[in-house]
């Protein structure tokens, strides 16, 4: 009896609480498209946009307003936000995926593949992304460049513009995480 | 004569023509004459918008808070207002170009309005095309 008793309190004893499980957070991250055409380059960035990666889980999500966008003119916002994206009915664009054999414990750089869903548009398209992670003292830099299809977002281009604006999008990213608490 | 006015009509019409041109073709959108539709302090905002998704976005708004932080992320000059001791939201306002010498002098605890445009929120609320309407 004394024995179980010894091995219960031994057991309580080393008991410790779940770990947290550690997330950064970045708030400022930046998103930026380009569409290069013989008729037209259009660019726009958005410099608000927010990430967060489960360093234990190794998932990352990524949120963003698509009327944050800054253009080159303001016409081409208005074309972006009120007759292809429509932002009013679809406000934010999210990814969601996972950073595949990504290792926290590697200081410095270690280039990896993110595999996740792309929702915009209220249209979700599966995407692998060649990402570089560097890690310098628990904070986190995370960038790449993708191309994706106007096509997969169900985006409307009248014939009249068609010309204008590239079947394929270059889309860069650049993320700076810090440590959060949830 | 006839021909003098006709000459007269056409630059007339070229300028109204190339003002409009500019102003649909404008890169930066000067907030400074428009009024705020409201004011609100740091944390009401950050907590109406939690709360409700009818918001207007795309209108002017004034915001008083306590700086956070400055930073030049990505480039952008960018002030975060804090909400409430308890949130852990902020006001990110992405400040317009005009305003770098004003932001030169603001730190960190100091209360300031700003007025810009509102996006919306995801963690924090977005502002953008700020400036500096008053800092104590």
């Amino acid at each position: 009896m004394i024995r179980i008793l010894v091995i219960f309190l031994l057991m309580v004893t080393n008991a410790k609480p779940p770990k947290a499980t550690e997330k950064v957070i970045a708030r400022q991250g930046k998103v930026s498209f380009f569409s290069y055409t013989s008729v037209e380059d259009i660019k726009a960035e958005n410099n608000q946009v927010l990430s967060v990666i489960d360093i234990d889980k190794k998932e990352i999500a990524v949120r963003m307003l698509m009327n944050a966008f800054i253009f080159e003119k303001a016409l081409m916002r208005e074309h972006f936000n009120e007759s292809y994206l429509e932002s009013d009915i679809y406000p934010k664009a999210i990814f969601e995926g996972e950073i595949v054999d990504f290792d926290p414990t590697i200081d410095g750089e270690q280039t990896r593949i993110v595999k996740g869903v792309f929702t915009m548009h209220g249209k979700s398209k599966a995407l692998e992304i060649k990402t570089k992670i560097v890690k310098q003292d628990n904070n986190y830099m995370v960038s790449g460049v993708f191309e994706t299809f106007v096509k997969d977002y169900d985006i409307n281009i009248p014939p009249l513009l068609a010309g204008n604006i590239a079947k394929s999008i270059s889309v860069e990213f650049r993320f700076e995480y810090q440590p959060y608490e949830d | 004569m006839i021909r003098h006015f006709s000459f007269l009509y056409r630059i007339v019409f070229g300028c109204f023509a190339l003002f409009v041109i500019s102003c649909k073709y404008a890169t930066n959108q000067d907030i400074s004459a428009i009024a705020p539709k409201m004011s609100y302090d740091a944390g009401n905002l950050i907590a109406t918008l939690q709360t409700t998704k009818e918001y207007d976005s795309e209108t002017v708004i004034a915001v008083t808070g306590i700086v956070h932080e400055v930073n030049t992320i990505n480039n952008r000059v960018t002030i975060l207002l804090k909400g409430n001791d308890e949130q852990e939201n902020y006001i990110i306002c992405d400040m317009d170009s005009n305003q770098t010498h004003k932001i030169k002098t603001i730190q960190k605890g100091d209360s300031l309005v700003i007025k810009g445009l509102l996006k919306g929120m995801l963690k924090d609320v977005i502002m953008l095309n700020c400036i500096i309407v008053k800092s104590e």
